[in-house]
């Protein structure tokens, strides 16, 4: 009886302790655990706060970018042609010019101010094309790839159109900037004799840019924030159309860029 | 009987106490802490009658559980760590219902037995057993929930946390001791004193871990977190 009774005694006490260790062991795993997770967390945030950090830099990069080269256009170009015809004309008005050569010089004049009109429609082209609002995204792109192709370099335009859908102004702007500044990445970096431009239209809108250049190393851009503000910039305007972007790039390889978003 | 059940069932009330005395001085009456406050202020009660019990009449221990007290302290726990899983949890409604219908009939059943039967008489072993597979597994399912909310960065500073993992080493500990002390007192009446003597020490955790779950309670800055 007494045997009976320690062994009973025994099974109590090693099964308490089992069952006492097993819960012991479900709150130390839930507190490593929870540690874990939670430290999981705060490096994906912190990487995405990095991320969010470099696109916004990249973003203001883009912009004081494009300033200045507004600026160097007004400065250089319309500036400079204002400058020498307001000094024709002070020459005009002063009576310094001879007779005989007053004619020509008001041909310059006139030349020179419709050079400076050329200048401010080129500017305001490229700061709003006229022909994306007037005939949409597909021929503003055609016109865009006929205007950049080079001797060295030839840029190929292709629409691929299986339903029929169209963009609200604001996203063909998007678009269409996007396309813009691959093409002039691709030709100011990639030393490529060929850039193609494919926009494909069905459920979705998908866009692809490709190059036979040089390529590049993805992940060594990225790690360089100067060298990757671009990739930032393409990736936070496609953000903003809810879209995704996909870079494959290799060395000698070339690049391909894609580009896919709902409408 | 040893003198070392007096100590720890002396410690396990002063453990109930200072823990009910921990929640009252921080004012911890709102939001799931007030289930645990009210239980702790009824294992205190239980408690101190169970140890004048058996200071004043010498009543012996294997009786402690069988006394109408114990009872229904029994029933006041289910009901009170019920409401705050339930709480914690957001468990199924037919579930809650369920549970809970579960538990009144087999009070209702069991209850009605001790005119007949005498206090001692009555075996509530699976009712015991139930009650702490109830709660092993509320408290499992609640540190899963605790684990997809994650909001808190360390747990060990949450009385949340300390609050479940309370009951959780509770339940699991007493358990075995549920399921065999029945048998054990028929044996030998006074190996159940060394069996009750274990229960006592997990009670003694369970107040000291609630104790701790109320004073990191007092040190949060915005009182309960919901």
């Amino acid at each position: 009886m007494e045997l009976e009774s320690d062994n009973l005694l025994l099974l109590i006490s090693l099964g308490t302790m089992v069952t006492f260790f097993l819960s012991g062991s479900i709150i130390f795993f839930v507190i490593f655990y929870q540690k874990k997770m939670l430290q999981k967390k705060m490096e994906t945030q912190k990487i995405e706060t990095d991320y969010q950090r470099k696109l916004l830099q990249s973003t203001i990069e883009s912009q004081e970018k494009e300033r200045k080269r507004i600026a160097s256009e007004l400065h250089d170009g319309v500036g400079a042609m204002l400058s020498a015809t307001k000094l024709n004309l002070g020459m005009i008005t002063n009576g310094t010019i001879p007779k005989e050569e007053l004619k020509e010089v008001v041909c310059e004049s006139k030349d020179m101010i419709d050079e400076t009109i050329d200048t401010v429609r080129r500017i305001s082209k490229d700061l709003l094309p006229s022909s994306l609002e007037q005939f949409g995204l597909a021929k503003a792109l055609e016109e865009l790839t006929e205007k950049l192709s080079n001797q060295n370099t030839h840029v190929t335009f292709e629409l691929i159109e299986s339903k029929d859908h169209t963009l609200d102004v604001q996203r063909q702007l998007l678009t269409f900037r996007i396309v813009q500044e691959l093409i002039n990445n691709a030709l100011r970096h990639s030393e490529a004799s060929l850039v193609k431009v494919v926009v494909k239209v069905d459920d979705s809108f998908q866009i692809v840019v490709s190059d036979n250049g040089e390529g590049f190393d993805l992940e060594a851009t990225r790690k360089d924030i100067k060298k990757g503000v671009g990739l930032y910039n393409i990736e936070n305007r496609v953000s903003l159309l809810n879209g995704e972007v996909k870079f494959e790039s290799k060395e000698g390889k070339g690049t391909t860029i894609s580009i896919i978003f709902e409408f | 009987m040893g003198y070392y059940y007096y100590i720890i069932l002396g410690v396990s009330l002063t453990t109930s106490f200072s823990a009910f005395f921990l929640g009252a001085k921080w004012n911890a009456y709102q939001g799931y802490l007030k289930y645990i406050f009210v239980l702790t202020l009824i294992s205190s009660i239980a408690d101190a009658i169970n140890y004048f019990a058996l200071w004043y009449y010498k009543i012996t221990a294997q009786y402690f559980y069988q006394l109408h007290i114990s009872f229904f302290y029994r029933l006041i726990e289910f009901l009170l760590l019920f409401e705050f899983f339930k709480w914690l949890v957001g468990i199924n409604r037919r579930l809650v219902i369920s549970i809970q219908v579960v538990a009144a009939l087999y009070f209702l059943w069991c209850y009605p037995e001790v005119p007949y039967t005498g206090l001692q008489m009555i075996d509530s072993t699976p009712l015991r057993i139930l009650n702490c597979l109830t709660f092993i597994f509320m408290s499992i399912l609640a540190l899963v929930h605790y684990l997809r909310k994650m909001e808190i960065e360390n747990p060990i500073d949450d009385p949340l946390f300390f609050t479940i993992s309370s009951v959780l080493m509770y339940f699991s500990g007493i358990t075995f001791i549920a399921a065999f002390d029945w048998y054990l007192q028929e044996f030998d009446r006074n190996a159940s004193y060394v069996s009750w003597s274990f229960q006592n020490l997990f009670v003694i955790l369970r107040n000291v871990l609630f104790g701790i779950a109320f004073y990191k309670q007092s040190k949060q800055p915005n009182g309960i977190r919901v």
